[in-house]
């Protein structure tokens, strides 16, 4: 369409010039003689098209041709008719009767048909004046002097006004000047302030924050569930039994690096751990004979710069959580030097570094867990007996007993915490000669003197070689060891320095005196299947197996060694193997097997102090005077006897249940 | 922090194979370090996506449960992190070494 009226504007140069004519002849003051061909004409006649011209013929014009609408408006159109025209029928055509039905102007030529001279001077041209626009008008507020209004008001107020300054026209002194009042003038100012910023926040709300913003009253009752992993470690409830003053951050820091130290450490231990916790069982299965090897398979060993130079002294598992280790080091003669003691708590998960670590300023002699897994009981070679609470990795004592309270005089060499009668109790016994019972919160309820009457000393020989010449000098004996058996007929079997096995009852009086060994009896143990059995281990290399049908005697000797039989354990899950440390060296004895020699038998390097079975039975944990403790694994072990009572039967000739 | 808790990271450092130790804030900013600046921040922040991404994994399926360690095992090495709503403990081991 656009073309189209290229075309026909182009068509009609001729008549333009016939028009021209006529524009000189009217003066045409047009301040843009626009040619023919003006696309900017026709864009705005478009544009006109839609602003809403109801009222107009022609006004073809918007306001943006500025001054030339406007003589436009006031004077006859002057404009190319011919063109006026066709855009008249442009519009037409776009815009149905915008205006066409004002009445258009008179000239309608047909679309396409082209325009001759002739045609032109046969029709008429008609020019009208198109209505007045008014596009600003702005009402004067100031009256001219000379202008007469109907009024009468202003014409008075004017001519009163006028009256007032008539006074001298001939005078110099007036002015005459003119004001115009009430320009209410609005001028538009304005500034940029600074942008302002703006940020974009998004936040989301998942399930879970729900659940939190729920829960946030009983966070710590909360904190307890979302740790179920440790909640049978007793030192990762993080600080809820005391305020520590530190800032909750660190010490939740620090137990998530504990952990990570834990992981470090497995990674590097893997297989060794697994052999621990009877993961990796080495079956061979080319090789299934019934021979069974009973291998001790060295797996790791406990050992810290902290621990250097200390002798273990004494090992104790943690009664609830079979993981935990704690370990008393010091000083295994009394002629050593004083180096002080230290309580060590080994885990099996960081085989690296201890877990917690007390000092002490005297050697620890004796340890243990009491039944609430939280509390160890620590015995000093001075005779004190503190309390620890081990949640904590600082030294915190609970309680604590020593002489003034009625403790030990010399070092405590025994610590073991057993059912009493109302409750738990802690027996304690030490160089002096006494057992004492006391409570969690360390008062004493009981005593006991391993107080053997001269009499009774010379006539008890048995079990040893006559030592006629022996004169007893005390009366007293220390205490080294000492295991309570639980049965029909409950008695506590007490280990003395000087050999002797004393039998107490309950009520702590003596029952009965037997010599058991020539030296020392470091240890006894009744049996954990049999309340019948127990063994004792002494200075003179045997370890002796005494039942109660037979009183005088022991039912079976095994020679382990020259050298002192420092410790001797019952395996907990195997009822007739006994491990044995002496000297350097660690052996296993099977009792259904054979009793002249161990069935295994294993040269640790370092002298031995002490020993103890992981609490599964199928691992061997040894302390040696260095300071280290080698954890062994049992490979190669037969079944377990499905009666472990008849199985001990069968294996001591000799033993007798009442 | 506490000296304790310097202590141990100390040692977690001088483990046998670890060849990093990286402490985040909550904000995904390293605030501890052994490792170089690119390294550090690089796996500041990948490792702060993940541990965002399986917590939520955790309580979606639970909302009672919530995550306490992540251990993911490479060919080459070992990332454990620790995340808590309050940092973040990266640790990169290599456990064959």
């Amino acid at each position: 369409m656009f073309q189209q009226t290229l075309r026909k504007l182009n068509t009609s140069k001729f008549a333009s010039k016939q028009n021209s004519k006529k524009k000189q002849q009217a003066g045409d003051q047009q301040s843009a003689p626009k040619p023919l061909v003006d696309p900017f004409l026709d864009r705005i006649f478009l544009q006109a098209s839609e602003i809403e011209t109801s009222a107009k013929k022609s006004c073809c014009f918007s306001t943006k041709a500025g001054s030339f609408e406007k003589s436009e408006s006031q004077r006859p159109s002057e404009v190319d008719s011919i063109r006026l025209q066709e855009i008249l029928r442009k519009n037409h055509a776009l815009n149905g009767n915008a205006f066409g039905d004002k009445g258009s102007s008179a000239l309608e030529i047909p679309a396409g048909e082209i325009i001759t001279e002739q045609k032109l001077e046969q029709e008429k041209i008609g020019l009208h004046e198109t209505e007045t626009i008014k596009l600003l008008e702005i009402q004067s507020t100031a009256t001219p002097k000379d202008l007469l209004l109907p009024d009468a008001n202003i014409e008075s107020a004017a001519t009163a006004v006028a009256a007032e300054h008539v006074v001298d026209m001939k005078s110099k002194k007036m002015v005459e000047a003119k004001t115009q009042t009430m320009n209410l003038q609005v001028k538009q100012k304005s500034t940029m302030t600074t942008p302002l910023l703006s940020r974009d926040v998004e936040c989301e709300a998942t399930v879970w924050d729900l659940f939190d913003a729920t829960m946030d009253q009983g966070e710590t009752s909360r904190k307890e569930e979302l740790n179920p992993k440790f909640i049978s470690l007793p030192w990762c409830e993080t600080g809820r039994r005391e305020s520590q003053g530190e800032e909750q951050k660190a010490p939740q820091l620090g137990k998530s690096a504990m952990v990570i130290e834990r992981f470090l450490a497995s990674n590097l231990y893997k297989s060794q751990q697994a052999m621990y916790f009877g993961q990796s069982a080495k079956i061979d299965d080319k090789k299934r004979t019934t021979r069974f090897q009973y291998e001790l398979c060295p797996l790791w060993t406990y050992h810290s710069a902290a621990t250097k130079n200390k002798s273990v002294l004494n090992l104790a598992w943690n009664t609830t959580n079979s993981n935990i280790l704690a370990v008393a080091y010091g000083q295994f003669l009394l002629s050593e030097d004083k180096q002080g003691g230290l309580v060590c708590c080994w885990s099996t998960k960081n085989l690296t570094q201890p877990e917690r670590c007390y000092p002490f300023e005297h050697s620890v002699s004796a340890l243990a867990f009491s039944l609430n897994s939280q509390l160890l009981v620590v015995g000093l070679q001075d005779g004190k007996i503190i309390v620890l609470d081990v949640s904590h990795a600082e030294k915190k004592a609970i309680v604590q007993a020593s002489l003034k309270n009625g403790g030990h005089v010399g070092p405590v060499w025994v610590l073991k915490s057993v059912q009493w009668t109302h409750g738990e109790a802690i027996v304690s016994a030490g160089e002096d000669g006494q057992l004492l019972i006391w409570s969690l919160n360390l008062s004493r309820i009981g005593r006991f003197f391993a107080r053997i009457p001269i009499s009774l000393q010379k006539k008890e020989k048995v079990g040893a070689a006559d030592m006629m010449d022996e004169v007893p000098i005390q009366e007293v004996f220390s205490i080294l060891d000492f295991s309570v058996s639980n049965g029909a007929d409950p008695l506590i079997l007490v280990a003395t320095k000087e050999g002797y096995l004393l039998e107490v009852e309950m009520e702590l009086q003596i029952q009965r005196v037997v010599r058991a060994h020539l030296g020392p009896i470091y240890k006894v143990q009744v049996s954990p299947f049999c309340w019948q059995l127990a063994l004792t281990a002494g200075a003179d290399g045997k370890v002796l197996l005494w039942a109660r049908s037979k009183k005088d005697a022991p039912i079976l000797s095994l020679a382990v060694s020259a050298s002192a039989v420092v410790c001797a354990e019952w395996s907990p899950s195997f009822s007739t193997i006994v491990a044995c440390a002496s000297g350097t060296f660690l052996s296993i004895w099977d009792l259904a097997r054979k009793t002249h020699e161990p069935v295994t038998k294993v040269n640790i390097g370092a002298a031995l102090t002490s020993l103890v079975f992981s609490p599964d039975g199928m691992n061997v944990l040894v302390g040696d005077r260095t300071g280290k403790i080698h954890v062994h694994s049992l490979q190669d072990m037969p079944y377990k006897p499905l009666m472990p009572v008849e199985a001990l039967l069968k294996a001591i000739p000799g033993l007798v249940l009442l | 922090m506490a000296a304790e808790v310097e202590e141990t990271l100390k040692r977690i450092q001088s483990h046998k194979g670890v060849f990093g130790t990286i402490v985040v804030n909550s904000e995904g900013i390293p605030i501890k370090t052994t490792m170089d600046n690119t390294s550090t921040v690089q796996y500041a922040g990948l490792v702060s996506q993940l541990a965002d991404k399986a917590r939520s994994v955790v309580r979606d399926l639970d909302p009672t449960n919530d995550l306490t360690f992540l251990r993911v095992r490479t060919k080459k090495h070992e990332i454990m992190l620790a995340p808590d709503k309050d940092y973040i403990l990266i640790v990169i081991q290599n456990p064959s070494d």
